[in-house]
C-alpha cells in the first residue's frame, strides 16, 4: 500500500467518525431549535386567544387545532405547560406525533381549559435530513480527497518518484553518484543531498575495496615470489643436510598454500565484485567430457570405481573460465575425499548436475561446507575454499547447489 | 642466450637472475617501462621475461611494441595479477607463454628454454643428455639410438628433468609442472614417484644409465 492510499485511508476513517459525532450534535441542536420554535410558536397562539377570549364570550370551542372549554370556578389554574401526544388524524386515521399545550386560564372572571395542538417535526425526519446532509458532505469531502490525493501523488511526490527510480538504477559499478535535481520542497532537497553524498561515498569505498583486493592479490604474490626463488635458490645450494632440505620442501609447502589461498580468497572477492560478466553458451556435456581424462591417473591410483551418464549437448551460459573452475573444484573434492577402491558418479541432464562420491561420514551438516573454511577435518592439507567458490559461482548464476549425505554417499547437486 | 627482466621488485630480479645466470644465459634487468625501452632499443635479447604490473604502466604496452618491432623475440608474461584475462589478452597479443607468480624456477627454466628453441631452432629439436636423446616435436626419445616407449606424463618428466639438469626437483615442482593445479599436491607426490620409477625401468631396459638420483627422500636430481 503506499503512502498516499494509507494516508487517504486513515484521512477517511477519521473524517468518518467525525461525520457520525458530528451527525448526532447537528441532530440534537436542530431538534433543541425546532423544539424551542414550536413552543414559542404555540405560545404565541396562546396569547392570541386569551386576547380572543377577553374581547368575546364564549363558552367553548374547538376548531383548528385549538379547544376551549368553560369549567368551574373551583378548578385550579394551570400555567401553559407542553407535552407530546399522539394525536390520530380525523383524514387519514394515522396517529400523528402533536406537541400539547395545555392551560388553565381565568378570563374576564371566568375559567377555561385550553388545549392546543400543533404538528411537530418528528424526529425521524430530522434525523433523516441530518444523514443525508452529512452523507451528502462526506462524499463532496471524498471526491476532494481523492482529487488532492491524486494531485499530491502526481506532482507533489513526483520529485520523491524520481529520486526512487534512480535509486532503483542505481549500481556500484557505475563511476558517477546519483544526480538528483533541486525540488522546491525543502524535505526532499534534504533527501536528495543526503542520498548524492551517501551514494558518492559508497562508489568511493567500492572503489577502494576493489583496489585493494586487486592490489593485494598482485602485491601478496610478489613477496610469495621471493619466498619461492629464495627456497628454490636454497635447495640448489650444495651441502644440504637431510634435516635442511625437508624444512625447506615443507616451507614451499606452506608458500605454495599461502599463494592458493590469497587466489582463492581474491577470486571470491571478484566474483562478488561481479568482474566476470563476460557470458557464452557453453557446452557443458563437451567441457566435463573433456576434462575427466585429467583426472584418470588420479582415479586410477585410488582404485576409484568412475562412472557417467552425461546428456549431450547441455548448454549453460556462463563465464568460460568460471564453470571449469566449478567443475574443476567439484570434482576434485569428490576425489580428494573418496576413499580407497571407492566410487564416483558424475551426472549430468539439462537441469542439474550431480556428483556423487563414496566418503567417510561427516559430523556437521553438509550445508555448511558452502561456508568459508568449513573443513571436516580442521587439520587437512584442502584449503576450506571450494565449496565456498562453487556458491558463490552458482549465486551470480542463480544456480542452486545443494549437498546431501545418503547412505555413506556425499551427493552434490547443481541444478540450473 | 640473452635474457631482459622487466620486474619492478628488485629483490626478485635478483633471485631470478642468480639462477638464470647459474644456467649460463645473461640476464639483464629493467625496473620500469623506461629503461626497458632503452634496453630493447640498446641491446638484442632472445627472450623478454615480462611483469605486467609496473611502476610507470601496464606491461602489455612493452608487449605490443616488442611485437612489432622485434617479431623474433621471445616474451614471457610473468606475473601477479592473477586475472583470468591477462592470461588470454597477454597470449592474444602475441606472448609466447604466461606464468603466474609465484613460480619456481625451474619451471621458469624449462619455459625460458622451451620458448627459446621455438624461436631459434628450426625443425625438429633434439635434446641431448649423454646416451639419451629427446627429439622434442615428435615426442621421441632414444636411448642409444634405441627408441623407446614413453607416455605422455613420462615424456614430459623426462624433459623437464633434462632442462633442469643438475638441479634439485622436488616432488612438488615436478607435480605443478604435470598437472599444474588439477590436483591436490599430497596426492600427487605418490604419481610422482611411480612415474619416476617407470621411466627409470624404462630407460634402463634400453641400456641406459640411471642418472636420476633420489635426494633426501624428497626430491631428485638428474646429473650428469
Amino acid at each position: 500500500m503506499n503512502l498516499i492510499t494509507r494516508f487517504t485511508i486513515l484521512f477517511i476513517i477519521v473524517s468518518a467518525i467525525v461525520f457520525v459525532v458530528g451527525g448526532m450534535i447537528s441532530y440534537k441542536v436542530i431538534a433543541k431549535e425546532i423544539k424551542s420554535e414550536e413552543r414559542r410558536f404555540l405560545m404565541t397562539r396562546y396569547q392570541g386567544l386569551l386576547e380572543y377570549l377577553q374581547r368575546h364570550q364564549v363558552e367553548g370551542f374547538t376548531r383548528n387545532k385549538t379547544s376551549v372549554q368553560l369549567v368551574p370556578m373551583e378548578t385550579p389554574l394551570h400555567p401553559p405547560s407542553f407535552s407530546d401526544t399522539l394525536i390520530v388524524n380525523e383524514h387519514y386515521q394515522h396517529p400523528e406525533n402533536q406537541i400539547k399545550l395545555y392551560s388553565v386560564a381565568e378570563v374576564n372572571g371566568r375559567r377555561y381549559r385550553i388545549v392546543q395542538y400543533d404538528l411537530i417535526v418528528e424526529s425521524d425526519d430530522i434525523i433523516h435530513s441530518v444523514t443525508k446532509s452529512m452523507l451528502i458532505t462526506f462524499f463532496i469531502l471524498l471526491g476532494s480527497l481523492a482529487f488532492i490525493a491524486i494531485l499530491i501523488s502526481y506532482y507533489m511526490f513526483a520529485p520523491f518518484r524520481v529520486l526512487l527510480s534512480k535509486i532503483q538504477k542505481f549500481s556500484l559499478k557505475d563511476p558517477e553518484p546519483i544526480d538528483l535535481s533541486e525540488t522546491n520542497i525543502k524535505e526532499f532537497n534534504h533527501l536528495n543531498h543526503f542520498l548524492m553524498e551517501m551514494t558518492s561515498k559508497m562508489i568511493t569505498d567500492y572503489q577502494s575495496l576493489k583496489e585493494f583486493t586487486e592490489n593485494a592479490s598482485h602485491e601478496l604474490q610478489t613477496p610469495i615470489a621471493i619466498i619461492q626463488g629464495k627456497l628454490d635458490n636454497l635447495l640448489d645450494e650444495m651441502n644440504l643436510t637431510s634435516e635442511q632440505v625437508s624444512t625447506i620442501i615443507s616451507m614451499q609447502n606452506t608458500v605454495n598454500r599461502l599463494s592458493k589461498l590469497t587466489s582463492s580468497l581474491s577470486l571470491l572477492t571478484k566474483i562478488d565484485n561481479h568482474e566476470f560478466n563476460q557470458v557464452e553458451a557453453l557446452d557443458l556435456s563437451k567441457m566435463i567430457n573433456e576434462l575427466l581424462p585429467e583426472y584418470d591417473e588420479l582415479i586410477s591410483l585410488k582404485e576409484i570405481k568412475l562412472e557417467w551418464e552425461v546428456t549431450d549437448q547441455v548448454s549453460i551460459v556462463a563465464y568460460k573460465v568460471l564453470l571449469q573452475i566449478l567443475l574443476t573444484n567439484l570434482i576434485n573434492n569428490a576425489i580428494r575425499h573418496n576413499i580407497e577402491s571407492g566410487r564416483l558418479v558424475i551426472q549430468l541432464t539439462a537441469n542439474y548436475l550431480r556428483i556423487r562420491n563414496s566418503g567417510d561420514d561427516l559430523d556437521v551438516a553438509p550445508l555448511l561446507f558452502f561456508e568459508r573454511f568449513k573443513k571436516s577435518n580442521q587439520g587437512s592439507n584442502s584449503l576450506g575454499l571450494g565449496l565456498a567458490i562453487v556458491k558463490k559461482i552458482c549465486e551470480i548464476y542463480s544456480f542452486t547447489p545443494d549437498y546431501q549425505m545418503e547412505k555413506g554417499e556425499h551427493i552434490l547437486t547443481i541444478t540450473f | 642466450m640473452k635474457i631482459l627482466v622487466v620486474e619492478d621488485n628488485s629483490e626478485l630480479i635478483t633471485i631470478i637472475n642468480a639462477y638464470l645466470t647459474r644456467e649460463g644465459f645473461v640476464c639483464e634487468r629493467a625496473i620500469n617501462l623506461r629503461s626497458a625501452r632503452d634496453k630493447l632499443y640498446a641491446f638484442a635479447y632472445d627472450v623478454v621475461l615480462l611483469d605486467l604490473n609496473l611502476p610507470d604502466g601496464d606491461g602489455l604496452t612493452l608487449l605490443d611494441l616488442i611485437k612489432t618491432n622485434w617479431p623474433n623475440m621471445g616474451v614471457l608474461i610473468v606475473s601477479a595479477k592473477n586475472a583470468l584475462d591477462d592470461r588470454l589478452k597477454g597470449l592474444d597479443m602475441g606472448a609466447d607463454d604466461y606464468l603466474p607468480k609465484p613460480f619456481h624456477m625451474a619451471e621458469l627454466n624449462a619455459r625460458i628454454k622451451a620458448i627459446y628453441r621455438r624461436r631459434h631452432q628450426q625443425g625438429d629439436v633434439n635434446l641431448v643428455f649423454k646416451e639419451i636423446s629427446m627429439s622434442i616435436d615428435s615426442r621421441e626419445v632414444f636411448v642409444q639410438n634405441k627408441l623407446i616407449e614413453l607416455t605422455q606424463k613420462e615424456f614430459d618428466l623426462l624433459h623437464y628433468f633434462v632442462v633442469n639438469k643438475n638441479r634439485l626437483l622436488t616432488k612438488q615442482t615436478i607435480a605443478e609442472h604435470l598437472w599444474g593445479d588439477y590436483m591436490d599436491m599430497v596426492d600427487s607426490f605418490d604419481f610422482v614417484y611411480q612415474h619416476i620409477k617407470n621411466l627409470r625401468k624404462k630407460i634402463a631396459e634400453a641400456g641406459g644409465q640411471d642418472y636420476i638420483s633420489t635426494l633426501y627422500g624428497s626430491g631428485y636430481k638428474m646429473k650428469e
